[in-house]
């Protein structure tokens, strides 16, 4: 692992090193995001000044590791300041009191081109039991503003579904499956502390949903250990097969351990796929991304964690055929009759 | 009669999502069976969404634990299609699971 170090980066300033937040922080230009993360963290000073006057986009992705930032500088007793933060940014980040929990100064909406229609919302959770609540918690803040959806309205007589329930459930279900997945699996190996950040952003112009998770834990070749793999890379293409992390022997090992299927994320990736969605994963040094093909490649930076990178459109989400895309996960024959009343 | 467990009053606004919310409701269902062997017991589902990862806590662990008769032992109610195809697929993928560990 090494660093790069942008020329552009860094600036003096009375004695004080100011750091130039990138452009875009996003997904598409996390190996740059995550190069400055880096860079930051290698700073000994008590005071980091960070200049956002060259910032144009960040999306959930960039929201995610901005607030990890922040936490690991605050965990090492070193504040942080944003300055020159262009009007628009500064309601996004109103928007999310997260920050200021982490010592960002406290944003005012006055006079920005905020528009009141967009929903950003940024959590952060650790612990499972808190996994539906946040699911919960960003649903509604998305189905809130989709145009036309009445949540009084009544169900549809084939589906039982109302237009409410068509959006709310697919997205509960990613929510659910992927915070599951990094509290679950990112606290191995020592990870006890493993944060999960959780950001979206919500369009109605657009119909655009982004969302993303980003975890601090073990990642997936440590996750994979038993697989003995050595590159991120083939760790990322075994996690997305289904059942592969399956433990179906558990009751032979004592039956307290937990159990895991090893299909939710493969799920959520087809739940996307399915869509004209796109689907984003980084771990370590390997970037794989979905649309409008799959490829697989090496990143120059290194996460530790997992970033997970969502794009979707409510339209398609309330198309979602669940029980296809489950179905079509595996190939389970069997002759097992369930008793439905 | 057959005793009940209605996940709407476990469900967190309709939905039983995590692992976590799982474990309760299993253990309730796994005391449930063994208090009720010749009579089974009632899953009703009425309002309620799930995920794979949920069912998969609550059921998969317990065909993990007894095999696949104990699906002999409990009524699924009140299930949407989506419900059904959940527990379709985990049920069958954790008897397949069961019968590779106990082969010899």
């Amino acid at each position: 692992m090494f660093l790069v170090v942008e020329p552009d980066v860094v600036k003096w300033q009375n004695d004080i090193m100011n750091y130039f937040l990138p452009s875009f922080i996003t997904i598409n230009n996390v190996n740059r995001v995550i190069n400055f993360y880096q860079q930051v963290l290698c700073d000994t000073a008590q005071k980091i000044i960070c200049d956002a006057s060259q910032l144009k986009f960040i999306d959930p992705t960039g929201f995610g590791l901005l607030a990890a930032l922040c936490y690991k500088l605050q965990a090492r007793g070193i504040s942080i300041e944003l300055i020159n933060v262009p009007t628009h940014f500064k309601a996004y980040l109103a928007k999310m009191s997260l920050f200021k929990t982490y010592g960002i100064e406290d944003f005012k909406e006055n006079g920005s081109r905020f528009n009141p229609q967009n929903v950003v919302e940024l959590l952060c959770i650790q612990e499972r039991l808190d996994v539906d609540d946040c699911s919960y918690k960003l649903a509604e803040a998305i189905v809130g503003k989709v145009p036309g959806v009445d949540k009084n309205a009544p169900p549809d007589e084939m589906t039982g579904y109302t237009p409410y329930d068509k959006i709310t459930i697919p997205l509960r279900y990613i929510f659910s499956e992927l915070l599951e997945n990094s509290l679950t699996h990112g606290k191995r190996h020592n990870y006890r502390d493993t944060k999960v950040w959780v950001a979206l952003q919500y369009e109605p112009a657009k119909d655009l949903i982004r969302l993303a998770t980003v975890d601090n834990g073990c990642g997936f070749l440590k996750s994979l250990y038993r697989e003995k793999l050595t590159e991120h890379i083939e760790a990322i293409n075994l996690a997305l097969e289904p059942r592969v992390t399956c433990n179906g022997d558990f009751y032979l090992r004592g039956a307290n351990k937990s159990v895991n299927q090893g299909v939710g994320l493969s799920v959520v990736k087809e739940i996307v796929t399915t869509t004209p969605g796109k689907f984003y994963l980084a771990s370590g040094d390997a970037l794989f991304k979905v649309k409008p093909n799959a490829s697989i490649s090496k990143i120059m930076s290194y996460w530790q964690g997992v970033i997970i990178a969502l794009d979707l459109k409510t339209d398609d989400l309330k198309e979602i055929n669940l029980p296809y895309i489950i179905n079509s996960i595996t190939n389970i024959g069997s002759d097992l009759t369930l008793q439905f009343e | 009669m057959k005793p009940i467990i209605y996940l709407n009053q476990y469900a967190h606004h309709r939905f039983l999502g995590s692992r976590y919310s799982g474990q309760p409701i299993r253990d309730k269902l796994e005391t449930l069976l063994l208090e009720n062997s010749n009579e089974g017991v009632i899953l009703d589902f009425d309002g309620v969404s799930v995920t794979q990862s949920f069912i998969d806590e609550v059921i998969g662990f317990l065909i993990l634990k007894y095999g696949a008769n104990i699906l002999k032992q409990i009524v699924f109610k009140n299930c949407s299609q989506d419900v059904k195809a959940i527990l379709n697929f985990v049920s069958k993928s954790r008897v397949q699971d069961y019968i590779k560990s106990h082969q010899t």
